[in-house]
């Protein structure tokens, strides 16, 4: 908790991405294709949130880029499978 | 002992796998990624390779659609339409054609046009309109659909229109399972009083089908591929009568259900072993090289919630 209030400077601007996305997703729940491209620049968000984050505390790997790649792709094969 | 010891390295973080649980490395995430396509890909092959399996069906009452429509333009203040029998048969002669010849389109593949079921049914149109939904379980998410794009609206709460039809048409596309709702929309060339110029309106020239309707259409259709099958079958739902099926929805398994769900478990399971995880490295205060947990809990949070409010149903 006591790291979670620390690093909440740095989780606050994800959080606006994630929900924005997720209130863009109700919306515009009409057009598929949009709600993709929404997920789609979510997933992207949380991967440049995740450089981001750890260039600023010096601990970028290449093992973390590769974890955060792999959960979007995750989030967006989800999401395509029940969008379409 | 093999067995706790293998749960022990799968789900919990420890020596054996550097401190974090097995399922949750990169490699074991892209292997459920994986999994996720495989399975993808099997439910839509099963109706190529001639399986049949059970689709999204559901029993939706006509009138109910009707009666949603017109609380909707109540609503907005544009008048009531009319039941009209022969825009219902047209309804139920366009959902039977789309289950005949296998596809969903306002304009089928061989070019047929939504405007020939009016003249088939004798219905001489000074406007007329088309809305399809297909998928859906029951009619308040199928209007709600309509109703949440631009153009479905337009047509839904257009003045111009006085009289409606809707037929439930329940069959198999494409191998699946469905239900289509076909909503027609129409004027009467002999009505006079609607409150748009004449000037506007597109009257069909003759009742009986002509390749020439293509420049009479009164809205632009995109046509849509669709595959032709040589053996359909299909039942009709029948809009009467609506008192006896407006509580009795029965919906069957679909492949959107059984991927939802498939979805959600991997995604809960993910998120609970995930917690497990943070919680037993942060109680040991092990510093390890890896992504946030609370970012990914945050990002696999909203792929929980997309799935939670993603909704079967499409429209047309």
């Amino acid at each position: 908790m006591k790291s979670l209030t620390h690093h909440l400077r740095h989780y606050l601007p994800l959080f606006g991405v994630l929900v924005a996305g997720l209130v863009g997703f109700t919306l515009f729940s009409a057009d598929r294709n949009f709600q993709l491209a929404l997920v789609i620049a979510m997933a992207g968000g949380y991967v440049s949130w995740g450089l981001i984050h750890h260039h600023i505390h010096r601990d970028l790997y290449l093992s973390v880029v590769v974890e955060y790649l792999v959960f979007a792709l995750l989030g967006i094969v989800i999401a395509f499978s029940v969008i379409f | 002992m093999n067995f706790a010891y293998s749960l022990s390295h799968y789900f919990f973080p420890g020596q054996s796998n550097n401190h974090k649980a097995k399922i949750l490395h990169s490699s074991s995430i892209f292997l459920i990624v994986i999994f996720l396509v495989v399975y993808q890909l099997i439910l839509q092959a099963l109706p190529i390779t001639g399986v049949k399996i059970l689709g999204y069906a559901a029993n939706i009452p006509p009138d109910e659609i009707i009666k949603l429509t017109n609380q909707k333009r109540s609503e907005s203040g544009v008048s009531s339409l009319v039941y009209s029998s022969e825009l219902t048969e047209a309804a139920r002669r366009k959902g039977e054609h789309m289950l005949t010849y296998d596809y969903w389109a306002h304009v089928a593949p061989d070019g047929t046009e939504p405007w020939k079921f009016f003249g088939d049914v004798g219905y001489k149109y000074r406007f007329a309109g088309e809305n399809l939904a297909r998928d859906f379980s029951n009619p308040n998410d199928a209007i709600a659909a309509w109703i949440n794009s631009s153009s479905h609206r337009d047509n839904l709460l257009s003045t111009k229109y006085k009289e409606i039809g809707v037929a439930v048409v329940e069959g198999d596309l494409a191998g699946q399972e469905t239900t289509l709702i076909v909503q027609l929309f129409g004027t009467q060339l002999a009505d006079t009083t609607s409150n748009v110029p004449l000037v506007q309106a597109r009257p069909q020239a003759s009742v009986a089908p002509s390749p020439t309707l293509s420049a009479l259409s009164p809205t632009p259709i995109v046509p849509v591929g669709a595959l032709i099958s040589p053996e359909p079958t299909h039942t009709i739902i029948e809009g009467e009568p609506f008192q006896e099926k407006a509580n009795t929805y029965k919906v069957l398994i679909s492949p959107f259900g059984s991927t939802r769900n498939v979805d959600i478990a991997t995604t809960v399971f993910l998120l609970i072993v995930m917690i497990v995880d943070g919680l037993i490295i942060a109680r040991r205060k092990i510093t390890r090289v890896s992504g946030r947990t609370f970012a990914h809990l945050a990002f696999l949070g909203m792929i929980l919630a997309i799935l939670l409010i993603a909704k079967a149903g499409k429209i047309l």
